[in-house]
C-alpha cells in the first residue's frame, strides 16, 4: 500500500514538471505570435520585451493576409496537405493489409524493400524523383508536388503491425460467414486502427504542410507555391523589417495547432476505444 | 536468417545507389557550343524578332526583392513594351536552393524549364560554369557594339563574374565587408571616433580599451565578427600580389585542386595578427550577422557587408540610436595594399536555343547596367553600382551628401580598383569548406588548438573535400 500522501505529492510533481516543460515548449509559439503585434521600434528594442505595446497594431497581419501571396500558399498547402494524408492512408491501408493477411511469393522480400525505403535519405532522392516528375510532364502541377509523397513506408509498416494484432482465426471465421476481403477491411480493420489512422493523418498532415524543397524545386509559379516557401520570402537577411515574418508564422500555425488541438483528443478516443476491445 | 541477408544486401544496394545519386557529374560540358549561336545572332538584329518572355529567377529577398521588382515592373512598362520583351520575375528560394533546383533541370535535361536569367552565388556558378547551356555575357558583348561598355562597370565586380577571362555574368549584387562602429562607444572609451583602426595590430589597441566588463561578463564586445570566407577573401590576397586562398586563382581559371594559403605563408601570417586581437579577450568570433548585436550595443565595432549599409542608415543613424562611423576593412598589417575583396552575385544566360528570348535577356540586362538603374539599386541596397558613373548623377551626389556614410562605399570601390582579383572564390563545397576554415579558426580562438594545429587540419581538411570533389568528378 502506497500512502495517499505519497502519491498526491507524486502528482503534484509531475504536474508541475509538465506545466514547465509546456511552458518551454509553447513559449517560442507564443513569443511569434506576441512578435506580430509588434511595430518596427518595439521589436528591435533592446532588452527585447515579449510583450507588444499595443494588441490594436495589425499592420504585420494586414500586410501578410493583403499585401502578400500568403493567403494563396496557404490554400495550396492545405489542398497539397489533405489530398496528400487522405491517398496515402488509403494506399498504405491497402498494402499493409495484403502483407497482413495475404500469403504470396516474395511477400517478405517485397516488404523489405518497402521498409528499406525508409533508409534513403530524402535529399539523395531529391534529383532523382525531380526527373522522374519531369519525365512525367507533371512538373508545375499539384500532382507533380504530391506524387512522391503518395506512398509512406512507415504508414505501410504501421498498419501492417496494427493489422496483425487481428487474429487470422476471426478473418476465417468472417470468411465462413460470407465476409469479404473488402468488407472485413471495412468493417473490422478500419474501426481497430482508428487510434493508428488519427496519429498517422496527423503526422502526414503537418509533415507535408512543413515541406520546403520539394515543391519549391517542381513548381516555377509563385501563385503554385507552399506556404513555407512563402515565409522565406518575407524575410531578408540584411534588411530590418522583421515582425512581418512572425505574423507570417503565426497565421501559418494556427491550422496545425487546431489541428492537432482537436486531433489529440481522438488519439485518446481511439485509444481508449481499442483497448476495451483488446 | 535468409531475410536478414537479402535486407543487408538491399540495404546496401540503396546506399551505394544513393551515394552515387549524391556525386553524379551533371550534364557534358562544351563550352565551344556557344561560338556558332554568337555569330548567327552578330547577322541579324540585337532585338527579338517577335514579342517575348524572359523568365528571371532571383533569391533576393524583404526590401532588396521589393527594389528589384520595382526596377523590372519600371522596365516592363517602359523599354519592354517598345520592343515587345516581358520579363517575368520569379523568386526561387534562396541561393542554395535555387541551384539545386538549377542542377536538377540539368540532370532531367529539361532545357525547357531554365530560366533565361538566374541571379547565381559563387557556390551556384561553380557548378554550371562549363555547362553549355550558359551563354556568356561576353558573347553579347562581342556582337553589340552599343550594349555594355565593360570599363563602365565597377572594375571587381566584372573580375567576380569572369572565368578564364572572359565575362561570364553580369555583376548584380556585389557587395565588399567593411568595419562600422560605434561612435558614441567610441568617445566614450576616450578614442577619436572619426579615426579607425586600419591595421589588425591597431584593431587589437581598439577592441581592447572598447570592451566594457562588469565582473567576469562582457558587457561589450570591442569586436564582433566571424572569419569567414567573405573576410578571408580580403585579408589573404592583401598580403601581396599574386595571393590566393586557392590555385587556379580562386577558381577563376579552372577548379580548385588545393589550397594556396596554407603554403605560401599568408594564412599563417593573417593568424599571427589576428591572435593580437583574440588576445584582447574582447572578440566576439562566432557570430555570422553581428548587425542586431552592433545596433543594441552589444559590439563597439563589427565587421559586416557594404550591403548592410541602407538598414543601418534606417534603422540606426536616422533613429539617432547612436552615431554610425565606418571604415574600410582593417588591413593585416602596414605592408598589406589598400584592396579590398568582393563577393555576391552576377546574372547569367541561359540559352536554351531561343534566339529570341536569349536577345530579350540581352536587352533587359543592359536596362540594369544603365547608370540610372544602378544609381537606384545603389542608393537602395548599399550593393555597389553595377555601373559606375551612377556615381556622377546628380540624384546621387544628392543622396550621398544626405547620406555621408555611403561615402564610403566609393572610397572602398576606388581604393580596390587596381586589385581586381580579390574575389569571393568559386569552389566545390562552398559551404562545407568555408564552415571547415570558420571552424577551425575557432577552435584557435578558443584557445583549443595552436596556429600550427590550425593551419595543418585546415589545410588537410579542406585539401581532402578537394580531392573527393576531383575524384568523384572525375577531373
Amino acid at each position: 500500500m502506497i500512502p495517499n500522501k505519497i502519491i498526491k505529492a507524486k502528482s503534484i510533481v509531475e504536474s508541475v514538471f509538465s506545466l514547465a516543460l509546456g511552458i518551454l515548449i509553447a513559449f517560442p509559439l507564443f513569443y511569434a505570435f506576441m512578435c506580430g503585434f509588434k511595430d518596427d521600434a518595439t521589436f528591435d528594442s533592446y532588452p527585447p520585451t515579449i510583450f507588444p505595446k499595443d494588441f490594436t497594431y495589425f499592420d504585420n497581419f494586414k500586410h501578410v493576409l493583403f499585401d502578400s501571396l500568403v493567403p494563396r500558399f496557404m490554400l495550396n498547402s492545405l489542398l497539397i496537405a489533405v489530398v496528400v494524408t487522405l491517398v496515402r492512408l488509403l494506399l498504405s491501408m491497402f498494402a499493409a493489409y495484403s502483407f497482413a493477411f495475404f500469403n504470396f511469393k516474395g511477400k517478405n522480400v517485397l516488404f523489405f524493400i518497402i521498409i528499406g525505403t525508409m533508409m534513403i535519405p530524402t535529399e539523395a532522392v531529391l534529383i532523382p524523383n525531380y526527373i522522374t516528375i519531369s519525365k512525367l510532364g507533371l512538373l508545375n502541377s499539384y500532382v507533380g508536388i504530391m506524387a512522391v509523397y503518395f506512398v509512406s513506408a512507415i504508414q505501410v509498416f504501421m498498419f501492417r503491425q496494427s493489422f496483425k494484432t487481428i487474429s487470422s482465426s476471426l478473418r476465417e471465421a468472417a470468411f465462413l460467414d460470407g465476409c469479404g476481403d473488402l468488407q472485413f477491411f471495412f468493417e473490422i480493420c478500419i474501426p481497430v486502427s482508428k487510434a493508428t489512422i488519427t496519429a498517422l493523418s496527423l503526422n502526414s498532415f503537418v509533415a507535408v504542410w512543413n515541406t520546403y524543397l520539394w515543391p519549391l524545386l517542381v513548381t516555377n509559379r509563385p501563385e503554385m507555391r507552399t506556404v513555407q516557401v512563402g515565409i522565406t520570402m518575407l524575410a531578408a537577411d540584411d534588411s530590418g523589417v522583421k515582425a512581418p515574418i512572425f505574423a507570417a508564422i503565426a497565421i501559418i500555425l494556427l491550422p496545425t495547432i487546431i489541428i492537432f488541438a482537436f486531433g489529440q483528443r481522438n488519439i485518446v478516443r481511439g485509444i481508449a476505444s481499442g483497448s476495451v476491445k483488446g | 536468417m535468409k531475410l536478414k541477408r537479402i535486407l543487408a544486401l538491399f540495404v546496401s544496394v540503396v546506399m551505394s545507389a544513393s551515394i552515387f545519386v549524391g556525386c553524379g557529374s551533371s550534364e557534358p560540358t562544351d563550352s565551344t557550343k556557344t561560338e556558332p549561336t554568337a555569330t548567327k545572332a552578330a547577322t541579324g538584329s540585337i532585338l527579338p524578332s517577335a514579342p517575348v518572355k524572359v523568365t528571371f529567377w532571383h533569391s533576393m529577398k524583404g526590401n532588396i526583392a521589393d527594389q528589384l521588382k520595382k526596377t523590372v515592373d519600371e522596365y516592363n512598362s517602359s523599354e519592354g513594351t517598345k520592343k515587345g520583351i516581358t520579363v517575368d520575375l520569379i523568386y526561387q528560394g534562396e541561393y542554395d536552393e535555387a541551384s539545386t533546383k538549377l542542377s536538377a533541370i540539368l540532370q532531367a535535361d529539361a532545357a525547357n524549364e531554365l530560366p533565361d536569367i538566374m541571379q547565381m552565388s559563387s557556390k551556384g556558378i561553380f557548378d554550371v560554369k562549363e555547362s553549355k547551356y550558359i551563354y556568356p555575357i561576353q558573347n553579347f558583348v562581342d556582337i553589340d557594339a552599343n550594349g555594355i561598355n565593360l570599363n563602365d562597370l565597377n572594375a571587381n565586380a566584372l573580375h567576380y563574374a569572369m572565368y578564364n577571362g572572359k565575362v561570364l555574368g553580369l555583376p548584380f549584387s556585389n557587395s565588399s565587408v567593411m568595419l562600422y562602429y560605434n561612435k558614441d562607444m567610441f568617445k566614450a572609451a576616450g578614442l577619436d571616433p572619426n579615426k579607425a583602426p586600419t591595421t589588425l595590430e591597431e584593431l587589437a589597441t581598439y577592441v581592447k580599451a572598447l570592451t566594457v566588463k562588469s565582473g567576469d561578463k562582457i558587457k561589450t564586445f570591442g569586436l564582433g565578427t566571424k572569419t569567414r570566407f567573405f573576410l578571408l577573401g580580403s585579408w589573404i590576397p592583401m598580403q601581396g600580389s599574386e595571393k590566393y586562398m586557392f590555385d587556379n586563382a580562386d577558381g577563376r581559371k579552372g577548379t580548385p585542386t588545393t589550397l594556396a594559403m596554407t603554403k605560401d605563408g599568408t594564412l599563417d601570417h593573417f593568424l599571427t595578427e589576428w591572435e593580437k586581437v583574440l588576445a584582447t579577450g574582447g572578440v566576439d568570433y562566432g557570430v555570422v550577422s553581428p548587425n542586431e548585436g552592433f545596433q543594441s550595443g552589444l559590439y563597439a565595432m563589427m565587421t559586416a557587408s557594404t550591403s548592410s549599409m541602407a538598414s543601418i542608415v534606417s534603422k540606426i543613424q536616422n533613429t539617432g540610436t547612436f552615431d554610425v562611423g565606418v571604415a574600410e576593412l582593417p588591413r593585416v598589417d602596414a605592408n598589406s595594399t589598400k584592396g579590398t575583396g568582393i563577393g555576391g552575385s552576377a546574372l547569367y544566360v541561359f540559352d536554351a536555343g531561343n534566339d529570341d528570348k536569349r536577345l530579350g535577356a540581352w536587352d533587359f540586362m543592359k536596362y540594369l547596367a544603365t547608370p540610372k538603374v544602378s544609381g537606384d539599386w545603389f542608393m537602395n541596397t548599399g550593393y555597389y553600382a553595377m555601373n559606375s558613373k551612377a556615381y556622377d548623377l546628380p540624384e546621387v551626389k544628392t543622396f550621398i551628401e544626405k547620406n555621408p556614410l555611403y561615402n564610403i562605399i566609393l572610397t572602398i570601390a576606388d581604393n580596390s580598383k587596381d586589385y581586381p582579383n580579390y574575389l569571393e572564390p568559386w569552389v566545390p563545397a562552398f559551404t562545407d569548406i568555408d564552415t571547415t576554415v570558420q571552424n577551425e579558426i575557432i577552435k584557435l580562438s578558443e584557445g583549443s588548438q595552436d596556429r600550427a594545429t590550425t593551419i595543418s587540419n585546415i589545410d588537410k581538411k579542406v585539401n581532402m573535400t578537394l580531392k573527393d570533389y576531383l575524384d568523384a568528378n572525375g577531373q
